[in-house]
């Protein structure tokens, strides 16, 4: 149905009624005679939308952004929107391959165990809406399309790659522990660019792997069915297989089943209906419930499958084609009592050992690149490990003889302790490739100062930057840090630009759709 | 619906509505319901005639013809005519400028033919072939135009056909060089060549102009519009005096943009109209002038005024909406978001070198250009095949003109200068002229235009000869003498301006009947580029008779009364305009008093010593009169004489 115009003014010589029916007849007729004149350009449907997929917005408001759209568009509004990759796919992607290809739930990992509940309820809703009529309960779900066997380096084909070095970044009594990793891709042939992320499959630590074996009074010796549907030895499978720091719902549903103790039971039936806390790791719960034991073939396949995580890539392949760089802080939190690690970076940092192998491969970005435009500025917002892509974007830039200039945030926690990559950034400097380097440390005064506060203390040159075209990236903790620059944006938007906070909105949205607001976030 | 039937007044109303519904059906995308109909060219100007007259405006009459017939239709109503050896009527003059093709009655009964060349540079062969032209079927010269352009004067009236074609066999497409359209695109003239420039304009003059001719729509805009690239080296393109100015910039060190040049963009220049090119704050690559041209060029021909000539030019879009909103409007036609930069963060323009068009200069190593003296941009034919050849011999081959009408030989050895200076002046020609003949620039005037008040070139070669004669001028210094105030010679940029009137005749026995004879208004302190700044008027309506002596009283007051080395247009804006006005009033009436002594005294002498009284008196009368009343057609003679000799 054509549009209806107000072709008929309100001063025209008819009442309110005759007005509206002449809209309508004139408005029908000159649409009718205009589909007539000639061919339609671009065609009508309009571009879907994806109002959800924002990785500052809580879960709620995603899904009901996501209310009444299509079940796989639900699913994606259940992701953690970053479009990391992790998972081998975009949140988009993932979700689809859910719905149509029957992927599993768990691969989502910064979106966790949300997502994985919000997922799984999903799924539930929609096969209890499918199978309602008919009782084909037992209707397998479509397996995943078996894939054919990948390009070496990729998620599906790891390379076992060595690693050539790991040197502490921060100095003696900081509360922080970030190593520079090196890896070595020898002759594999590996391709990467300045941007990408490298995934790496790590191990569980063995010490933890053996506590849990001598707790729940297995040798390690057992043959299990892992994942893969190979068989293979208990203890490597715990090692390498399956994910022992966060249990599943199933796998803690397995142990309530397997609980004599009554008390026991019912807690963990609790358990698995929440999901496990942060650090309550499969070794916490087989100490503190002692009757559940189940089956070791029941729990190995209820645990979820050990994920690999993504690291941004430190290092420019021009100047180094056959190894890559990361920036690993060591993770160590202490919960419940007892220091709970980072399984990767514990792994790349401490326990692998010179020339150990490490599967990895290359996870490339959608758009996270330093500009093919050799002049364009860039701001590159980068505190702690943030830094990393920044190391490959400037090598990148200095071996392509770019002209653009650079302007890095960088912060930390102490600048005696923790101005990681130092002598670099400032060699960069004052040899030009960066021409403002504003640095943030947070403790080395009373008043906490992050990187966004920096931002507003020159909030006029950041946006002469922004107005001569710059590109804004922006890499680190997404929770925190990614939100409190966005503000800092936008205000210095609506401060320097003059504009109201809709305009400002408006202006950072078109930086975003032309790639100048580029974010690898986590 | 209502079972009420429609009365008179609202049956009337709905027969204009259904009449509108029909004039909006063969224009698409005007009733806003066939949005997304891709929009052929000329749906453009007739959206924004129907525009205009739906505000209740009146089309100028050209909008109309421009409605009834696009220019670039005429082609058989331009060959009926040259086959019938008449010329055009009506309308038709205003169209055929579009063409390229002006008949210019009543002061010639002929068409003139102004060439597009962008950058201005033509090739040796190119030139040579005008030169035959100008000599088969035009008058036989040409003048070197103030947009750095070739004309041809004296075209009859069968062959403006001839002329086209002949143009377009070496390359030559006027289309659009006349008329409500985009000009000539002008550059610096030493581009390519100027050790100090920023960027070579040379491919982005000929990416604007290629851009136009493949652009239906970028024809019949609502008034004429002129584009220019100055590359930042010695000889300004004058571009702030365009509607629109890229001017080449590099930007300080410790910006957020490399030290790469970059175009800044100027919208709104008309020099005839006191108003420069103003800044944008856009910062433009090279590469993307043309795109942005176009914007702009899109939002003017959609906005600017079709019911008024005088208001319809790009700068009364400007004052209209300001530059913000005109440049949201740009920025809505563009795919990419302009790059915005102060212009305090760029550094200042390279100085320009007021007489760096004329005379022998180094570029490079072991290269010279040269720039030759065309006596306000004539050129006969011996003279242009003559250069043609000099330019192949010792040059480039690349015939470069300037917006000082006159014409540049670059990439010269300078073992080969002597040789090629020696070459110029067997022409006729020089490379070397007096501050006053460098700077010296008018436009066609009443011997070939219409709008003329006055005779220009002729007088201002008078005036050059008088002020050498008189004066001993050794600064640079710019006279723009311009005949009606279109001001094609930019007469409010010049140090000094000289804007032709019609005045009473001085000599007229009785001041209440006298005839209307030819002057000027004198205007000082214009300049561009650094010295960028309008000139103020100084004095009105200066008969022809007494403007030399005007000028040699203005510029002997500047002589003495300088700083050490202070150029005339310093000189002139540090002046309160009414004191200068008296203390030139008394120096005239001084040096009137002294010469009236002295010649008093030589007079009285001479009678003391003469046979004859009489013949005294005739010889001191016959000084008095000078030379004001040569005709121009002697004063060319003389030069033409002088030339060849």
């Amino acid at each position: 149905m054509p549009t209806q115009v107000d072709l008929i003014p309100e001063d025209a010589p008819f009442e309110a009624e005759q007005r509206e029916w002449l809209n309508g007849l004139i408005s029908a007729l000159a649409g009718w005679e205009g589909s007539l004149g000639g061919a339609e350009q671009g065609g009508g449907e309009a571009k879907e939308s994806f109002p959800w997929h924002d990785p500052g917005m809580e879960m709620e408001e995603r899904m009901e952004l996501a209310e009444g759209k299509p079940h796989e568009r639900q699913l994606m509004a259940a992701m953690a929107q970053l479009d990391c990759g992790q998972c081998g796919y975009l949140c988009k992607t993932y979700a689809e391959a859910i719905a149509f290809e029957g992927e599993d739930l768990n691969r989502c990992v910064p979106g966790a165990k949300e997502t994985e509940r919000k997922l799984k309820e999903l799924v539930a809703e929609q096969e209890a809406a499918k199978g309602g009529a008919a009782e084909q309960e037992d209707t397998p779900k479509p397996q995943p399309k078996p894939k054919k066997k990948a390009p070496l380096g990729t998620r599906d084909n790891p390379y076992m790659a060595k690693l050539k070095s790991s040197t502490p970044l921060n100095a003696e009594g900081s509360s922080k522990d970030t190593r520079h990793v090196v890896i070595d891709l020898g002759d594999s042939g590996i391709e990467y660019e300045a941007g990408d992320s490298m995934g790496i499959y790590p191990e569980n630590d063995p010490r933890t792997v053996d506590a849990i074996l001598a707790d729940i009074d297995a040798s390690g010796g057992e043959k299990v069915k892992s994942h893969d549907g190979e068989n293979k030895l208990l203890r490597q499978v715990l090692l390498k297989d399956v994910d022992i720091t966060k249990p599943t719902d199933d796998a803690v549903s397995v142990l309530a089943a397997a609980a004599t103790d009554a008390d026991e039971a019912e807690d963990l039936r609790m358990l698995a209906e929440r999901g496990v806390e942060e650090g309550q790791t499969l070794l916490e719960i087989v100490r503190v419930y002692p009757s559940a034991r189940p089956k070791l073939q029941d729990l190995i396949d209820a645990l979820g499958p050990l994920q690999p995580r993504l690291y941004s890539i430190a290092s420019s392949s021009r100047p180094y084609p056959k190894e890559i760089h990361t920036t690993v802080a060591v993770v160590k939190t202490a919960v419940y009592g007892r220091g709970y690690k980072g399984v990767a970076s514990t792994f790349l940092a401490k326990r692998l050992s010179r020339h150990g192998e490490v599967p990895m491969y290359i996870q490339p970005t959608a758009e996270f690149r330093a500009n093919k435009d050799p002049d364009h500025p860039a701001i590159m917002i980068g505190p702690g490990t943030g830094i990393a892509p920044f190391m490959a974007f400037l090598q990148e830039r200095e071996a392509r003889g770019d002209a653009g200039r650079n302007w890095v945030f960088f912060g930390n926690p102490e600048s005696a302790k923790d101005h990681i990559y130092k002598d670099q950034l400032e060699k960069w400097r004052s040899e030009g490739l960066i021409s403002r380097l504003t640095l943030a440390f947070s403790r080395d005064q009373k008043e906490k100062v992050y990187v966004q506060n920096r931002m507003r203390e020159q909030a006029r040159e950041f946006w002469a930057w922004l107005e001569a075209g710059a590109v804004i990236y922006i890499c680190g903790d997404a929770e925190r840090m990614a939100k409190d620059v966005d503000t800092a944006l936008h205000d210095i938007v609506m401060e320097q630009g003059q504009m109201n906070e809709a305009q400002a909105k408006r202006y950072v949205e078109t930086l975003a759709s032309e790639h100048r607001y580029l974010r690898d976030v986590y | 619906m209502t079972d009420q039937s429609f009365d008179d007044e609202q049956q009337r109303y709905l027969k204009g509505v259904t009449a509108g519904l029909h004039i909006a059906r063969g224009v698409p995308g005007m009733t806003g319901l066939t949005a997304g109909k891709r929009l052929r060219p000329d749906d453009f100007h007739s959206q924004a005639r129907i525009r205009a007259q739906a505000m209740g405006g009146e089309l100028t009459s050209q909008e109309q013809a421009k409605a009834d017939l696009n220019p670039n239709d005429m082609w058989n109503e331009m060959v009926s005519l040259a086959n019938a050896g008449e010329y055009p009527k009506g309308d038709d003059v205003f169209l055929m400028k579009g063409r390229g093709m002006f008949y210019v009655a009543p002061n010639q009964d002929s068409y003139m033919c102004r060439l597009r060349m962008p950058g201005g540079i033509f090739s040796s062969h190119q030139f040579r072939a005008v030169a035959d032209l100008a000599e088969t079927y035009g008058g036989g010269y040409t003048h070197v135009t103030t947009r750095a352009n070739l004309q041809i004067r004296e075209i009859g009236a069968k062959d403006p056909i001839n002329v086209l074609t002949g143009l377009a066999d070496v390359g030559l497409v006027v289309q659009g060089s006349g008329g409500d359209n985009i000009r000539n695109i002008t550059g610096s003239p030493l581009a390519g060549i100027d050790p100090d420039e920023l960027i070579d304009v040379t491919p982005y003059c000929k990416q604007m102009h290629h851009h136009i001719l493949n652009h239906r729509e970028l024809y019949g805009l609502p008034r004429k519009f002129n584009i220019a690239f100055d590359g930042g080296g010695r000889i300004s393109a004058l571009e702030g005096t365009n509607d629109i100015g890229f001017s080449a910039v590099l930007p300080k060190a410790d910006g957020p943009l490399p030290r790469r040049p970059y175009f800044r963009m100027g919208l709104g220049g008309i020099t005839g109209h006191k108003d420069f090119a103003r800044d944008t704050g856009v910062m433009l690559k090279p590469e993307e002038c043309v795109a942005v041209a176009h914007a702009v060029l899109h939002v003017f021909l959609a906005n600017g005024d079709r019911t008024s000539r005088d208001k319809a030019r790009l700068k009364y879009v400007l004052d209209r909406w300001g530059f913000d909103k005109f440049m949201r409007e740009v920025q809505k036609q563009l795919p990419f978001t302009l790059r915005r930069y102060p212009l305090s963060r760029c550094e200042a323009r390279h100085p320009v070198e007021k007489a760096g068009h004329i005379g022998i200069h180094d570029h490079g190593d072991d290269k010279q250009y040269v720039g030759i003296v065309l006596p306000v941009g004539k050129l006969t034919i011996p003279q242009m095949h003559g250069l043609a050849d000099l330019a192949d011999r010792y040059a480039d081959s690349k015939m470069r003109t300037t917006v000082w009408q006159n014409l540049v030989l670059g990439n010269v050895d300078k073992s080969d200068m002597n040789a090629l200076v020696g070459g110029i002046e067997k022409l006729g020609l020089h490379v070397n002229a007096s501050p006053a003949r460098t700077g010296m620039v008018a436009c066609t005037g009443s011997f070939g235009c219409k709008f003329a008040n006055a005779e220009t070139k002729g007088n201002a070669l008078k005036l050059v000869d008088h002020l050498e004669a008189t004066l001993d001028l050794d600064e640079p210094l710019n006279i723009h003498m311009t005949g009606c105030p279109n001001s094609c010679a930019q007469h409010y940029v010049g140090d000094i301006g000289l804007l032709g009137a019609r005045v009473a005749d001085p000599e007229a026995d009785d001041p209440e009947e006298a005839d209307q004879v030819d002057g000027f208004h004198v205007y000082i302190g214009g300049g561009y580029e650094s010295e960028e700044g309008i000139a103020r008027e100084l004095a009105t309506s200066i008969p022809v008779v007494h403007l030399n002596a005007y000028l040699e009283n203005l510029l002997g007051l500047y002589l003495e009364e300088r700083h050490d080395g202070e150029r005339f247009v310093a000189f002139a804006r540090r002046q309160e305009i009414d004191d200068l006005r008296k203390r030139l009033a008394e120096r005239s009436d001084k040096a009137a008093a002294a010469q009236a002594e002295s010649e008093e005294k030589a007079y009285s002498e001479a009678e003391a010593q003469a046979d004859t009284p009489e013949e005294v008196k005739t010889e001191r009368d016959e000084a008095a009169t000078d030379d004001y009343d040569r005709t121009p057609k002697e004063a060319e003679a003389a030069q033409d004489g002088q030339r060849t000799g």
